[in-house]
């Protein structure tokens, strides 16, 4: 038998969850990574955590480039470095590598962890008719909002980034 | 500092519900920590799948003195019980608040470091 004694407060403990939401405009490794990560640990410490995914970042919630493991998701070198032909394409491979050996998930597990951790994930309605994008295009239970409804969101919320 | 009453005896946890003291930690008091929502909001119920799990993370703590991040939690529970089990979604099934952290919390292991 055991009794749980109440300690300090806890994001869990209150009333309301606190509300927080990512912004993800880019479909790079260092666009994706810090939202999602964020997005997981604010639903960690008890948030309600949702990442709005807008421009290019509306790559990560299309059904598409899940099943293609997100191979489309590019490290870019900026400066006159990024330039040269096939940069691109090493810079990649090396942030991968490095990825991988400090044991950090590659982005389609990072992208199934969001959501098994319970992170709603938004599309912006005007990227989507700016890319033609329909609604079966998106990863199933991706919610679709215009800015004035994330705006809405936004201002009833408790945190709000944009990275 | 936040404690649970495990057998008349409370036991430090830090600010995330782990135990401050990972050797305290017995099949008792994992039950206590999987019914402890204050830091996940639910409770875990304990089967023989979560034990099998709770006990392998024991044993890698015991090994390598570390609780193991997700990527090698997969990979080692895959070569230890195979692929149906060592997967993301088989550990979010059986610990919906991050296999991780909260199958650690529950093994009683220290908090594992790293942002995922």
């Amino acid at each position: 038998m055991s009794t749980v004694i109440e300690g300090e407060d806890t994001a869990i403990g209150r009333k309301e969850k606190k509300k927080v939401n990512l912004i993800c405009s880019r479909n790079t490794i260092d666009g994706v990574y810090p939202p999602l990560i964020l997005a997981i640990n604010a639903a960690r410490n008890g948030a309600e955590a949702r990442v709005f995914f807008t421009f290019s970042g509306i790559d990560m919630v299309l059904k598409k480039n899940y099943e293609k493991d997100y191979r489309n998701v590019k490290f870019y070198i900026p400066g006159a470095m990024g330039a040269i032909p096939g940069m691109s394409k090493l810079a990649t491979m090396m942030v991968k590598k490095k990825i991988e050996s400090a044991e950090i998930p590659d982005i389609k597990s990072l992208v199934e962890m969001t959501r098994f951790e319970g992170v709603k994930f938004i599309a912006c309605l005007m990227t989507m008719d700016m890319m033609g994008i329909e609604k079966e295009d998106l990863l199933e239970d991706v919610e679709v909002m215009d800015a004035n409804q994330f705006m809405k969101l936004a201002l009833s919320s408790d945190l709000n980034m944009f990275i | 500092m936040p404690e649970i009453e495990v057998k008349g005896k409370k036991l430090l946890l830090d600010e995330d519900g782990f135990l401050q003291d990972w050797e305290e930690w017995d099949e008792e008091v994992a039950k206590a920590l999987a019914a402890d929502d204050r830091w996940t909001g639910a409770k875990v119920e304990l089967t023989d799948e979560h034990w099998e799990i709770i006990r392998f993370l024991r044993q890698y703590y015991e090994k390598y003195g570390v609780a193991p991040p997700i990527r090698i939690l997969v990979k080692e529970v895959k070569k230890a019980f195979g692929p149906e089990k060592g997967n993301l979604k088989y550990l979010y099934k059986l610990f919906p608040q991050g296999p991780a952290k909260d199958a650690c919390r529950i093994a009683g292991l220290p908090k594992p470091t790293g942002c995922v």
